[in-house]
């Protein structure tokens, strides 16, 4: 029974009761690059390139970022779209961040951080601003998805419950049907 | 071939106390089995050797052709329903039912089918977003229900699944109960202490006392045909009232009242002249036309019927129940006598071995 089709309102009925735990792993995901990153920078604030503002903004941005991604992560996880928008602005606001901070700290003379944490932090920035964006873009699908096949149900368009009794009866069909094959094949080979 | 065969099963705690002897039952496929008796009196722990939560010292248990004596919980291809409900707080309602079969790695559809068909049949499709500390008791209980149902057991065993209830909602659930099994024709074993519970759901009744079967049969022979003077007094609300006395001259003599025989009766008794007796009467089967006075210290009104407490030569005290409503006071002396096709008679209760006394076997 492990190998029973895909059906469509069964998979569409799921997610009623399933939260979206892909959107919302990608936005924790998107967390920990984040963290990631500001690990490798904050190490290397001690030199005279970055200025205080510079980091105090940046210490700012990375808090705002945690507090409103992990509230966005909860709001994706129970399919709802309506702050996609600020998890956008939040992933593109990441990627940009490379050509700040990490990529100012390598090209200035002398450079403030050597090419290896440059790379770090500019994978974990960029991560973390596609995971970002990766989470907005599945929450809205599958939001919108929940949405249509609620409405879908409501209107009794779609009846669960007759799928499933339609479902379970071709299943008790084919396993009834199964010896019987067997047998005529049996049959034809004598 | 029946779905539950078990034979000679014995429970023999480490510290030598034995809690179950020599338990013997087959149940048919689809069979509702209800477990009865008093606290301590093995019916649980019958059922949690079934279960495979407690070891079987021994005596063998076939389960569907399988020897399952010594198979894990898991290998047995049953189900459990708990008193307390055993469900995870943290999980949704969905979650809850969907676990064992997740624990499986079952497709994930197949899972939502069985969820959902579980669901309507329990009536829980609207709650199934929910988590457990939203539902009420009885809503919890068929969740726990549920869990059971999805997996599509052989057998179902539920201990005690109604006692956290309150009495409105037990009668509500026995009746949603009754209606599972004729849906799901599913085998089940049911442990209770109530007898109401017992005599409304089960296809046979096993009554229990100290470890031992009392009496294995439907409730009606339970209730009419008692095996020995446990089952008679356990089965029946309010219990049996028995008198001791003794067989002489056609007659049941005690030492408060005489009472005449049937020819029947007396030929039932012929091996029993002049031996002590118990003479069991259940309070239904008391009427208002013999000769016995009793003595009314109580008259409990319940609407439908009456119940009558009273003593007889001021001294043993019954209980009658009137399909009237009666105004007796306390003090008031009415004539009773006993209903003649209604009336038990049983062996006086003998000490066994070890100087424990064994109930009166039914002379029939």
């Amino acid at each position: 029974m492990k190998d029973a089709t895909s059906n469509p309102i069964i998979s569409s009925d799921i997610m009623r009761y399933k939260k979206n735990k892909l959107g919302a792993n990608l936005a924790l995901g998107a967390i920990a690059f984040d963290c990631l990153s500001f690990m490798f920078l904050y190490s290397v604030v001690g030199t005279s390139y970055y200025s205080t503002w510079a980091i105090a903004f940046d210490v700012i941005f990375n808090l705002v970022f945690l507090l409103i991604t992990f509230l966005l992560s909860e709001q994706v996880k129970n399919y709802n779209s309506k702050l996609v928008i600020l998890q956008i602005i939040f992933g593109v606001c990441q990627i940009g961040r490379i050509f700040w901070l990490p990529l100012g700290g390598l090209l200035t003379k002398p450079a403030a951080i050597d090419i290896g944490k440059f790379l770090v932090m500019a994978i974990s920035l960029g991560a973390s601003g596609v995971l970002e964006i990766a989470s907005a873009v599945i929450g809205y699908i599958r939001s919108k998805q929940v949405a249509e096949f609620n409405k879908k149900v409501e209107s009794g368009e779609v009846d669960i419950m007759e799928t499933v009794k339609q479902l379970d009866a071709e299943d008790a069909a084919k396993a009834h049907a199964t010896p019987e094959v067997a047998v005529n094949e049996q049959e034809e080979v004598q | 071939m029946p779905e539950v065969n078990i034979q000679h099963l014995d429970k023999i705690y480490d510290g030598g106390v034995q809690a179950v002897y020599d338990f013997n039952l087959d149940i048919a496929d689809g069979e509702f089995i209800v477990l009865v008796g008093p606290s301590g009196c093995g019916k649980s722990t019958t059922l949690r050797m079934v279960a495979g939560l407690e070891d079987i010292s021994a005596g063998t248990l076939i389960i569907d052709g399988k020897d399952c004596t010594q198979l894990p919980p898991k290998d047995r291809d049953i189900a459990m329903v708990f008193q307390n409900y055993a469900l995870y707080g943290h999980m949704t309602i969905y979650e809850n039912m969907a676990f064992s079969l997740t624990l499986r790695k079952e497709n994930k559809e197949l899972i939502h089918r069985k969820v959902m068909a579980a669901a309507e049949i329990l009536d829980l499709k609207t709650q199934l977003n929910k988590k457990p500390r939203q539902l009420s008791g009885g809503q919890r209980q068929r969740v726990a229900m549920g869990r059971a149902i999805v997996r599509n057991p052989k057998v179902f065993l539920f201990d005690e699944p109604l006692s956290n209830l309150d009495a409105k909602l037990r009668g509500s659930m026995r009746r949603e109960l009754i209606l599972l099994h004729k849906k799901l024709n599913a085998t089940i074993m049911y442990v209770t202490h109530d007898q109401t519970e017992a005599l409304t759901l089960a296809d046979r009744i096993v009554c229990m006392s100290m470890g031992h079967v009392q009496q294995i049969g439907k409730p009606i022979e339970l209730y009419e045909k008692p095996a020995n003077t446990f089952v008679a007094t356990f089965i029946g609300l309010p219990p049996m009232n028995m008198f001791e006395g003794k067989i002489e001259g056609g007659k049941f003599v005690s030492e408060l009242f005489e009472y005449p025989l049937t020819p029947e009766q007396q030929k039932t008794l012929s091996g029993h002249e002049g031996e002590t007796v118990i003479l069991g009467v259940r309070p239904e089967n008391v009427t208002r036309d013999g000769h016995i006075d009793l003595l009314v210290t109580n008259n409990e009104n319940l609407g439908m019927n009456t119940l009558v407490h009273g003593k007889i030569g001021g001294k043993k005290i019954i209980v009658c129940k009137f399909a009237e409503w009666c105004n007796y006071k306390a003090g008031d002396t009415i004539q009773i006598g006993f209903d003649h096709e209604m009336m038990h008679f049983f062996e006086k209760p003998q000490p066994d071995e070890n100087g424990k006394e064994l109930p009166g076997k039914a002379i029939r």
